[in-house]
């Protein structure tokens, strides 16, 4: 048996009341004188045993009518057995592993009703154990012990996750072999799939182990309030909490940086959000660690989020600018600002001569038809000794031999109308946080064609030629086109100045991501060829960088925790998905009207119970009555 | 201004101050209430006629005979014989219980008192035993005016207290009294009920005549607790603890059958048998005690 409100489990204690006013009725009891006892005696000795018993009687009976009454109020549960399920057919059992299951006691729940479930096999049935997380993504049905051995060592994951991609696992396996699909879940909105139908030959249950009403508060975002923090300043970190429940919550909520801690009580109404702003110092350029924690709530998953506020180091980047291409536009995008990272400095091509490359960590050539052999023959010489590059070719450079190992112009194209971008390739890091629709409206005026043989086309045209593309081993970004109107409006777009910024840091080396979600792969760029040791909440361990696709990187997908991750020396924040903790339930009236087979096991055994004890209450009360009428 | 009949009631008499006063009062109450009653002229009785001898006093000479016959007679009175009454008053610490104005003793006390006011006026003896587990004072019976006082000041003086012992005080009493007499007992009769009644019949056995008051509280029937409580008994001090509300049926049925067993066994004896409550005005009682003397005439 177990509880939905367990918490209120401790008011039982209050069923000792009748049994403390007993013994203290007993010890407080009136006296008074009598002439005699004789006669009471007799009767007393005749009514003892009866009016003991009577006594006796009551007391368990208002004990019995009032713990009822307290252990309804806490709202008791049975694990059922679910009839019918697993007796004749083997079962496929998913269990949803979201962190959403680790609300109060869903997850004991499911455990013991998946337990029922298993040790309810019939003689010679099988079972397969999924969950939603694909932690457990086994094809073999097992005996009932050896699932019940697997079921004791799940816990919920961390992992934002639905249930369809199990339930289509599950199907395919029912459909392979005669069994019953079974799903627990807390039928929590986001988790059931809606577009997933149960089809006929394999019918699913699924198992609810939620709470209709529940009260949890989560923080849902941390971050900077300016885009480009700086160190030795004033840093406002802002923190969303989100309250999904339905009752106003009041929290505390803790934010620790370096070591240093600050904490505010903070009330949200129901279902909305609240943004709390903490400012703090952090002394040192560099990456730091932010985290903050919402104390005493019921799922702890969503209670903690972490955030690396980074402090870059300064970049510089030297801006080769010509008379036909001006770096108005690069210039506007970049800076300037005091706050951030890129220093720039800007010059005419004429001057590029000049200047020692190396000194800067990109160099930006606005228009490579202004650059001469003498100064490619510098860009490689660059590019060689760990610098890099974004070359811009909007017009056909006079001489670029000393670069054809790293890319060739063919000529070019889109004279007299424009392209439009095709494509992009948005697994990559310059362009991941760039969704298709925020390129797609630019359009390009002329542009050359660029080939880049071993190079990475991150984005292609509507001609199906490439309009940037990577090579030198991620040290060298090609544009086939100039920042100028005169060859594209993308100048205009909002997306230039994230475009040009990513870019950049980039090939600066700086980190471009230091921000992800359970489950996600993290890929940064590092400097050296050798392993790179990884901290995580976890332990630690080394990658060996991958560079197969530009620059060496460290890629690994272990982020089955939360948490603040080193990856060399470079800190990342790996958190949950906030909505996960948004426990409305979908409505089980439209679950069925989908197909499925819902059976409440949380609320009917809830509600088995809270009737029962009420009817004990009932009976001990109408007892206790007839008791005293006697 | 009270009426001479609210002398009768036990909580105006325990207003007074004085059992002489308490006493006189009951006494003269009842009388008056007997103004018509068969009993007028019960102290001395006129028996008959005889002619005026010399030496007779004048005083005695029937007037209204000699006018009518012209001839002296005397009216010739036969004094009753000396009724020798014995007031055996019950002084254990039961009957220190009450509920009401006064204790069960002090009814006692003041029907015993008005009892001997009115024994001592029609010039029979009056004696007075006070017990509890034993004999406590015994006062024999006289006659004379003067022992009122020493009865009343017998009885201002009681104090309830002890263990009660009512069957061995009862044979005890019973060997003592050698002339046979009229046993007034005042008590609750808590005891061992068959050796009371066996100690009752002993007075009989010594051919006494035997009044019993059974003199109780009403609360002592009623039992009126309301809550669960615990009893003291004012004689042992032992205690229990009862929920009155569940035993009170059985604890009357046991007290009503007590009590007609009581009535049983005196009746049987011959003994007079009153049960009354310190509620009961004092005539009732005035009224059996008459009664019985009437009886013994």
């Amino acid at each position: 048996m177990g509880f939905s409100a367990a918490g209120l489990l401790p008011l039982l204690g209050l069923a000792a009341i009748p049994v403390v006013i007993h013994i203290l009725s007993r010890l407080r009891l009136r006296r008074a004188e009598f002439p005699s006892l004789m006669l009471l005696q007799a009767v007393r000795r005749e009514r003892f045993s009866w009016l003991r018993l009577k006594e006796l009687l009551l007391l368990v009976f208002r004990t019995l009518a009032l713990a009822g009454l307290l252990l309804a109020l806490a709202r008791p549960y049975v694990r059922q057995r679910l009839p019918g399920l697993g007796r004749a057919n083997d079962l496929i059992l998913v269990m949803d592993d979201s962190y959403s299951m680790g609300y109060a006691n869903h997850w004991q729940r499911a455990q013991a009703a998946a337990s029922g479930l298993v040790k309810s096999l019939g003689p010679g049935r099988r079972g397969v154990l999924l969950t939603s997380s694909g932690a457990l993504a086994a094809t073999e049905f097992l005996p009932a012990r050896a699932l019940a051995l697997i079921l004791n060592s799940l816990q919920p994951s961390f992992a934002d996750v639905s249930l369809g991609r199990a339930l289509d696992q599950a199907a395919g396996l029912a459909r392979k072999s005669r069994a019953d699909v079974v799903a627990i879940t807390d039928l929590q909105d986001r988790d059931v799939p809606a577009g997933w139908k149960p089809s006929a030959d394999v019918p699913a249950t699924l198992v609810d182990v939620g709470s209709p009403g529940f009260d949890n508060a989560g923080v849902a975002r941390l971050c900077p309030e300016e885009f480009f923090p700086a160190a030795s300043r004033p840093v406002r970190l802002k923190a969303e909490l989100a309250n999904y429940g339905g009752r106003n919550v009041t929290r505390t909520i803790v934010l620790d940086v370096d070591g240093k801690h600050e904490e505010k009580v903070v009330a949200v109404k129901p279902h909305g959000r609240t943004t709390v702003t903490f400012e703090t110092v952090v002394g040192d350029s560099g990456a730091h660690v932010a985290r903050v924690e919402l104390r005493t709530d019921s799922l702890p998953a969503d209670n903690t989020r972490w955030f690396v506020v980074s402090f870059p180091r300064q970049i510089g980047v030297l801006v080769v600018q010509s008379q036909r291409v001006p770096a108005r536009y690069v210039v506007d995008a970049l800076g300037p600002d005091s706050l951030s990272a890129l220093k720039l400095t800007v010059i005419d091509e004429a001057e590029f001569g000049r200047q020692d490359p190396r000194k800067y960590a990109v160099v930006v050539a606005t228009d490579a038809a202004s650059l001469d052999r003498s100064d490619w023959t510098r860009l490689d010489y660059l590019i060689q000794s760990g610098g890099a590059a974004l070359v811009m070719v909007g017009a056909l450079p006079k001489d670029t031999v000393a670069m054809r190992k790293y890319f060739r112009v063919a000529g070019t194209a889109g004279a007299g109308g424009f392209v439009s971008i095709e494509s992009a390739d948005t697994t990559h890091p310059v362009l991941e946080i760039l969704r298709r629709s925020d390129l797609g409206a630019s359009r390009f005026f002329g542009h050359s064609r660029v080939e880049a043989p071993g190079g990475r086309v991150l984005v292609r045209g509507t001609d199906r030629e490439p309009l940037m593309l990577e090579t030198a081993g991620g040290r060298l970004i090609v544009w086939a086109f100039s920042p100028s109107p005169e060859f594209t409006d993308l100048v205009y777009k909002a997306a230039f100045v994230p475009l040009l910024h990513r870019t950049l840091y980039y090939l600066a080396s700086a980190p471009l991501r230091s921000e992800y979600t359970v489950g996600d792969t993290i890929r940064l760029p590092v400097e050296a060829n050798g392993p790179v040791a990884v901290v995580t909440p976890e332990g630690r361990f080394s990658v060996m960088p991958v560079s197969s696709l530009g620059r060496p990187e460290a890629v690994f997908t272990d982020t089955r925790l939360p948490g603040a991750y080193l990856v060399g020396n470079q800190p990342v924040a790996v958190n949950v998905e906030p909505d996960q903790g948004d426990l409305t339930q979908s409505p089980v009236q439209r679950l069925r009207d989908a197909g499925y087979d819902v059976r409440t096991g949380s609320s009917t055994a809830t509600a088995d119970l809270v009737p029962l004890m009420l009817c004990l209450a009932a009976v001990a009360f109408a007892v206790e009555m007839l008791l005293l009428a006697v | 201004m009270p009426e001479r009949t609210d002398f009768l009631k036990p909580e105006v008499v325990a207003k007074l101050k004085g059992i002489d006063l308490k006493a006189r009062l009951v006494v003269e109450g009842f009388l008056a209430g007997l103004h018509r009653s068969p009993y007028k002229g019960f102290s001395v009785e006129f028996t008959e006629h005889r002619q005026y001898m010399p030496g007779d006093e004048l005083k005695r000479i029937d007037w209204k005979v000699y006018a009518k016959t012209d001839r002296f007679f005397i009216r010739e009175y036969e004094e009753e014989t000396n009724l020798r009454a014995y007031l055996v008053l019950d002084a254990s610490g039961s009957m220190s219980y009450t509920t009401g104005k006064v204790t069960k003793l002090e009814y006692a006390s003041y029907l015993a008192a008005s009892l001997a006011y009115l024994l001592l006026h029609q010039k029979d003896s009056a004696g007075l035993v006070t017990f509890s587990d034993r004999i406590d004072r015994y006062v024999p019976p006289r006659s004379t005016p003067a022992h009122l006082n020493t009865l009343l000041g017998q009885l201002a003086r009681l104090k309830p207290g002890g263990d009660t012992n009512i069957a061995a005080t009862f044979h005890q009493l019973a060997e003592r009294v050698k002339r046979r007499g009229l046993i007034i007992i005042m008590s609750d009769l808590w005891d061992e009920q068959t050796a009371v009644l066996t100690a009752l019949r002993h007075f009989r056995h010594r051919k006494h005549e035997v009044l019993v008051f059974h003199i109780l509280d009403p609360n002592e029937r009623a039992m009126g607790f309301r809550t669960p409580m615990v009893l003291k008994d004012l004689e042992t001090g032992q205690e229990v603890t009862v929920d009155p509300r569940v035993i009170r049926d059985d604890y009357q049925r046991g007290f009503d059958a007590y009590f007609k067993e009581f009535e049983r066994g005196c009746r049987e004896a011959l003994i007079d048998y009153h049960r009354i409550t310190t509620d009961t005005p004092f005539d009732r009682a005035l009224f059996s005690y008459l009664e019985r003397r009437s009886r013994l005439r």
